[in-house]
C-alpha cells in the first residue's frame, strides 16, 4: 500500500512537470503566431502607404523646403555634387515631412545650395532622389 | 508488495511515454514558432542601404524603417586584401546608421538574412 501511494505520487510529479512543459511550448508557439499576425498586419499597412507616398520639393521663405503626399518621417541627406572635394561632407539628418506645409531644410539644420542633391528615406521604406534639373516632385528610387 | 512494484513500473512507463511523445512534439512546436517569428520579421527587408563615394573612400547609410531592432548588419566591400566585412552592429527600429568605407562596398547582409546589393548614388 505503501509503495503504491509512492508510485502515484511520483508518476503524477513526473506527468504534472511534463504536462506544463508541453502547454508552455504551445503558449509560447501560439504567442509567436499571434506577434507575427500583428507585425504582417503592420507590413500590410506600409506597402499599401509605400505605393501612396510622394515627395515634393519646393521653396518657401526660409529657402528650399520639402512636404510629402502623406504625413511621414524621413532621413534626409543633401548630397554635394562633388563629395570628393576635401570640405564637401554628406549632410543628414532625421525628421517628420509634413502634408500641408513645407519644411525648409534651413529649420533642420541642412544647408542645401544650387547644384546639391536630395535623398529622402522615408518610414514607408521608399527612397527619393531629388536634384534642381527634376522639378518638383522627387524620383522614386525604390 | 507486487502489487506497489507494478504500480512503479506502470507509473514510470507512463512517465516515459509522455517524455517520448513531448520529446518529439516540443521541439516541433518551438521551432515552428521561431520559424513564424524568423517568416514575418525577416522575410521582408525593412532596411534602405545606399553608398556615397567620397574623397577618401566611400560612406553608406543604412536607415532601419521597419518595427523591429536588426541586431547585427554588416556591409561587404572590396577591401585592400580583398572581400572585407564592416560590422556595423544594432540597427534599432527607426534610426540609421552612417558609417565610412574605405573600399568598394558591394552588399549589405544583417542577421534577418536581408540581402541588398548597394547602390553607389552619386557615383559616376
Amino acid at each position: 500500500m505503501k509503495y503504491k501511494s509512492q508510485a502515484e505520487g511520483i508518476a503524477i510529479i513526473f506527468m504534472a512537470l511534463l504536462l506544463s512543459a508541453v502547454l508552455f511550448s504551445i503558449f509560447k508557439a501560439i504567442f509567436s503566431a499571434s506577434e507575427g499576425w500583428k507585425d504582417l498586419e503592420y507590413y500590410g499597412q506600409l506597402l499599401s502607404m509605400k505605393s501612396s507616398e510622394k515627395i515634393f520639393l519646393g521653396n518657401s521663405i526660409d529657402g528650399p523646403c520639402i512636404s510629402s503626399s502623406i504625413s511621414t518621417d524621413a532621413v534626409i541627406l543633401i548630397i554635394p555634387s562633388n563629395l570628393n572635394g576635401k570640405n564637401e561632407t554628406l549632410q543628414v539628418e532625421k525628421t517628420s515631412v509634413p502634408v500641408n506645409s513645407c519644411l525648409s531644410f534651413s529649420s533642420i539644420g541642412l544647408n542645401y545650395d544650387e547644384g546639391k542633391s536630395v535623398l529622402v528615406l522615408t518610414k514607408y521604406g521608399n527612397a527619393f532622389y531629388w536634384n534642381s534639373s527634376l522639378g518638383a516632385t522627387a524620383v522614386k528610387m525604390q | 508488495m507486487t502489487r506497489g512494484l507494478s504500480n512503479i513500473v506502470a507509473g514510470l512507463a507512463m512517465a516515459l511515454v509522455i517524455a517520448l511523445v513531448s520529446s518529439a512534439v516540443i521541439p516541433q512546436l518551438i521551432e515552428r514558432g521561431i520559424n513564424v517569428e524568423r517568416g514575418v520579421f525577416c522575410s521582408y527587408s525593412s532596411v534602405s542601404v545606399f553608398a556615397f563615394v567620397t574623397g577618401s573612400g566611400y560612406q553608406v547609410i543604412a536607415y532601419n524603417y521597419g518595427p523591429k531592432d536588426v541586431e547585427k548588419a554588416y556591409i561587404i566591400y572590396n577591401g585592400s586584401s580583398g572581400l572585407e566585412v564592416y560590422d556595423i552592429g544594432k540597427i534599432p527600429s527607426g534610426s540609421y546608421s552612417l558609417i565610412s568605407i574605405y573600399g568598394m562596398p558591394l552588399s549589405y547582409r544583417d542577421s534577418c538574412g536581408s540581402s541588398i546589393e548597394l547602390k553607389v548614388v552619386n557615383g559616376k
